[in-house]
């Protein structure tokens, strides 16, 4: 008994100790300190070599990194960036940051900042998208085409000499690339798919097939209105959702059970997938074997793909703004530029966003083929991205739980009647959805 | 007698074993997997067919897990949070626990009952308020702000009033007319009987702070103040999974409740009771 | 000495009543106010306060990041209940709880009775040991690695599944076999849990009950059902009420779960606090994931009370 006694008088006094310690704890460090989050971890020695690169030209500012998965990051931005209690920098893809932009929770760019913007340096897409009621917010860090994936391995045994450069032959050869054992099941997929996973992801990617054919997620009534409504209750929606039923059940192209996205593709259960650029990071570092090559994705009606790319953005709850802005600007046109973005090329995979890159790195096509078609299609392809309203999370989420029950119902094979009334319910909840937030225009 | 001995056995041990044996197999075997796994190079982790044994065994993951992250620092953190949180815990819910079962009163059935009530809203409900509260109180990102929402714990206030309710009248009658205080008699008789359930609820406790993650995750805002759990969840990148990592962090972070468990299961299962004075 | 009224309910003036009770009961009455103060001090604060103001958003259109937040009485609640994902979490839940709790509370009491009495050896301590196993390590990893157990093409339990006959099943990623994954995981999980909670009520009972029993010549069946459980009432009710409670709070292994690329779709394994979780930290929608949150409070609080009428320890 007596041992427990002092087992607990010990905590009890270790517990008092540490609550008069905690306060002092806390609060240790450099005279200058910002936080930056990012919710992409692989971007993680990208800013921990910006950071080093910054602290040596400034020896008194420090800069904490931390990345956290996509999920939780929204997380920590929904609660600390209303309440001003979020990191001086914080990274994030459009359609997250609309909702903290509109809240006055992220900063507007300094001048300069818009000047350096605006120079040609970036894509024009960059700058219009980042801007909202004509003030620009954040700076572009990382970029990335959507494109196809494909083993060229897999492509030579099957006889198959070029990538598909359309939905017809997308299908065919992703038939030809397929795999069957003797029942019959898929042991290697000819292309591809994602099909499950909570979350806007599902959504996401068939909404790239979805642009191809025409259609949108949202479309504006009148130009300039700001009002929206669904835009893919239409042959576009239906022929998309066609796209993936066939390969599932007619052409029987991909099977759910194997390993799907990134992983499938470096453990060659697939043969063509389409992603970004950061896949050549991954396979870098965990399937150095396979060969592979990159192609631009296949056109269906409309010839074009997404433009993704990231921000980071100095938020209101920086005591530190002219600092931070000063790191963003760093990081963006600074002295180690060359060297930061190497570490984008040889590590990450995200790829710098400037279109001047080839002066600094004028051999990278060459040294990694791979990137090529991440980083440029031909003349013929027009660039669009992710739409900047703030209920695009939300629409999305809800579009990918319906698209994921109608991979898995079979008896959407041959049944254009059953693809219309899924896409229709679908829509209509979308534009509830729109209504709800005041945005809705009418049918 | 030998014979006499072994049919006992087989009668007495042997059925038992019959079923106890492959279920405790069943419920271990995921367990190992985890710590065969994080023993394993990451190519090993998506082997097929799937091998239980590691083919190379290494501590290359153990290795990355405090090298890539402060986990050391995480791990601290965590310990200090859990470990204030259970002493106060323990306090509280054992003194209140004590009041709600042996002083008799209607006022205290009802405060009893609004306790019980807060158990059943999880907390990821009320969170905003309370992070809200701690804002305000500027301990975002400290210990304090760590540990707030845990200095109570309505399920121990429940589990020690069960049990101390438990404890014969009687005696607590006796020692009130000899003229003890309530707090004498909390202290001196109350809680060294109820060592058993006091080292159960340290488990659980301890337990429940160590792996919250939601509070942590949005109240921390540097890295020195991260929680274990926030920890593991730096090494799930948003594509892929490093299984390797995880396991190996998730082993780490296994070992103080383990040793927790080894101190107190002991004092668990050898409760004192008290034969003949037995009222429920 | 001689016995003292606790105040006569029959004296007409209600505060002559609480004086009386104030001298009887004295000086327990410090201790009351000395132990009680502070923790119901402590409760309001992170508890009782947030929890209320929690039922205060739920009237409310209220976002984080919306600074107009006007009132809007019982709208949350009237769009909840026509809402289809709100129905399919209140389904999913009713299931996990349903199946969950006595699955895994008959698992733990046939575990703790076959425990309760020693072995040859000590053996019961290596066997408590290795049931509690899976309840030290915490929700989140052990759920990225029961992801990988589930796995189709990877997973053990699939290659093991394949000795006796059965095809490749995808645990996860199933409409069907989803939810089913998620409970046997929270079973495996929970079991030695509430073994530990019943061993514990399991001591109270004093030998001489069951040396009584024995003397007339009851069986162990017999002992079980006359003896056991009905003194196991109060431990019994509390670790029903608990796991309930649990069970209708489920969250952590769902979330894990049905995260990424290879994650389960998350309809079918919508549970309420999943959905309040999406609806108010990915929409920002704190209002309605504030009513959902009421809602769940009423629900759980009319099982906990018919379990409470239905379970009572008989004296």
């Amino acid at each position: 008994m007596t041992t427990w006694r002092w087992i607990r008088t010990g905590i009890v006094a270790a517990a008092l100790l540490a609550c008069l310690v905690a306060p002092l704890a806390a609060t240790a460090g450099q005279p200058v300190k910002l936080t930056l989050w990012s919710g992409y971890p692989e971007m993680k020695p990208y800013f921990d070599a910006a950071a080093k690169f910054y602290n040596e030209l400034h020896p008194n500012v420090t800069i904490e990194v931390s990345t956290f998965p996509l999920r939780d990051i929204e997380r920590k931005y929904a609660v600390s960036l209303p309440t001003n209690s979020g990191p001086d920098i914080a990274e994030s893809h459009i359609y997250i940051a609309q909702m903290h932009i509109e809240n006055g929770s992220l900063v507007p760019n300094p001048p300069e900042v818009t000047t350096f913007l605006k120079s040609g340096v970036f894509h024009p897409l960059f700058v219009s998208d980042s801007s909202w009621q004509n003030t620009v917010y954040g700076v572009p860090v990382l970029f990335s085409l959507d494109s196809l994936l494909y083993n060229t391995q897999m492509f030579k045994e099957a006889g198959l000499s070029a990538p598909p450069k359309n939905w017809d032959e997308m299908l065919s050869m992703g038939k030809k690339l397929t795999k069957y054992d003797a029942q019959g099941n898929v042991t290697r997929s000819g292309l591809g798919l994602r099909l499950f996973g909570a979350g806007s992801g599902v959504a996401a990617k068939w909404w790239y097939f979805l642009k191809s054919a025409g259609g949108d997620l949202f479309e504006e009534c009148t130009p300039k209105s700001g009002k929206y409504r669904a835009a893919y209750d239409n042959e576009a929606g239906r022929d998309t959702l066609k796209l993936y039923i066939d390969a599932l059940y007619k052409h029987k192209i991909h099977e759910p059970k194997l390993k799907q996205d990134a992983e499938g593709f470096a453990n060659q259960q697939a043969a063509m997938f389409v992603r970004e650029s950061w896949l050549v990071g991954y396979m870098k570092k965990n399937a150095p074997a396979v060969q592979y090559a990159v192609a631009p994705l296949p056109a269906g009606k409309k010839t074009n793909t997404l433009l993704f790319w990231t921000n980071v953005y100095v938020t209101r709850s920086s005591k530190q703004p002219k600092e931070a802005w000063d790191f963003v600007m760093f990081m963006a046109n600074g002295p180690k530029l060359k060297e930061l973005e190497q570490i984008l090329y040889n590590t990450v995979g995200w790829m710098p966003p400037r279109n001047d890159v080839a002066k600094r790195h004028p051999n990278i096509y060459s040294e990694v083929p791979q990137y090529k078609y991440f980083a440029e299609v031909p003349k013929t392809y027009e660039l669009y991205a992710y739409p900047r309203l703030a209920v695009t999370d939300e629409a999305f989420t809800k579009l990918a739980e319906r698209l994921v029950k109608a991979y898995q119902d079979k008896s959407l094979l041959d049944n254009p009647t059953g693809i219309a009334k899924a896409i229709h319910e679908a829509a209509e909840e979308t534009n509830e959805i729109l209504k709800e937030n005041k945005l809705y225009c009418g049918k | 007698m030998r014979t006499h001995g072994l049919r006992r056995f087989l009668v007495e041990d042997g059925i038992r074993h019959l079923i106890l044996a492959p279920l405790a197999v069943l419920i271990v075997f995921p367990i190992a997997w985890m710590v065969l796994t994080s023993l394993k190079p990451s190519a090993e982790t998506i082997l097929w067919p799937p091998k239980m044994l590691p083919q190379v065994p290494t501590l290359q993951n153990y290795y990355e897990v405090f090298v890539r992250w402060p986990f050391l620092r995480f791990f601290l953190n965590s310990l200090l949070v859990s470990g204030v949180s259970t002493v106060m815990i323990l306090l509280t819910s054992s003194s209140a626990g004590y009041a709600f079962a042996k002083i008799k009163s209607r006022w205290l059935n009802v405060i009893f009952f609004v306790f019980i009530a807060t158990i059943i809203v999880p907390f990821e409900s009320y969170m905003i308020p309370v992070y809200l509260l701690v804002n305000r109180l500027g301990w975002l990102n400290s210990y304090p702000g760590l540990i707030l929402p845990f200095v109570i714990m309505a399920f121990g206030v429940f589990f020690m009033r069960q049990t101390i309710q438990a404890i014969p009248d009687e005696l607590i009658q006796a020692a009130r007319i000899d003229g003890c205080s309530e707090f004498a008699i909390f202290w001196r008789m109350i809680l060294p009987l109820s060592v058993g359930p006091l080292s159960a609820l340290a488990i659980y406790a301890f337990l429940n702070v160590w792996g919250f993650f939601t509070w942590p995750l949005i109240i921390t805002t540097t890295q020195e103040m991260y929680t274990t759990e926030i920890g593991l969840t730096l090494f799930q990148s948003q594509f892929f999974i490093e299984y390797g990592l995880v396991a190996a962090g998730a082993t780490v972070t296994a070992l103080p409740l383990l040793l927790v468990f080894f101190i107190f299961q002991r004092r668990i299962i050898t409760a004192v009771t008290l034969t003949g004075l037995k009222g429920t | 000495m001689p016995p003292v009224s606790p105040g006569n309910p029959a004296h007409p003036c209600w505060w002559a009543r609480v004086r009386s009770q104030w001298q009887w009961y004295g000086p327990q009455w410090k201790y009351c106010l000395a132990v009680l103060g502070p923790v119901c001090l402590a409760y309001l604060i992170i508890r009782i306060i947030p929890i209320v103001d929690t039922a205060w958003m739920s009237l409310h259109n209220w976002s984080l990041v919306k600074p107009v937040r006007p009132f809007i009485g019982l709208d949350n609640y009237v769009k909840l209940a026509g809402d289809p994902l709100f129905r399919m979490a209140l389904y999913n839940t009713t299931l996990f709880a349903v199946v969950t709790v006595p699955v895994t509370l008959v698992l733990a009491f046939t575990v703790a009775v076959l425990l309760d009495r020693p072995m040859r050896g000590r053996l019961e301590n290596v066997y408590k040991f290795l049931f509690f196993l899976p309840v030290v390590p915490t929700m989140v990893p052990v759920s990225v690695v029961w992801k990988w157990i589930y796995d189709p093409s990877y997973g053990i339990l699939n290659y093991a599944l394949g000795f006796l006959g059965v095809p490749p099943q995808g645990w996860l990623i199933d409409s069907r076999l989803a939810i089913w994954a998620i409970i046997l995981m929270t079973v495996w999980k929970s079991v030695g849990y509430y073994m530990v909670l019943f061993l514990v009520g399991l001591k109270d009972i004093p030998v001489d009950y069951y040396e009584a029993a024995g003397i007339d010549g009851a069986t162990a069946w017999q002992r079980l059902t006359q003896i056991t459980i009905p003194l196991m009432r109060p431990m019994l009710l509390f670790n029903v009420v608990i796991a309930t409670i649990f069970a209708c709070n489920v969250f952590a292994q769902v979330y894990v779960m049905t995260e990424g690329p290879q994650g389960s779709p998350a309809n079918p394994v919508r549970v309420i606090v999943m959905d309040m979780y999406e609806n108010g930290f990915r929409y920002l929608k704190m209002g309605y994931a504030s009513a959902e949150a009421m809602v769940l409070l009423l629900i759980v609080f009319a099982l906990t009370v018919f379990e409470f009428r239905f379970l009572r320890p008989k004296v």
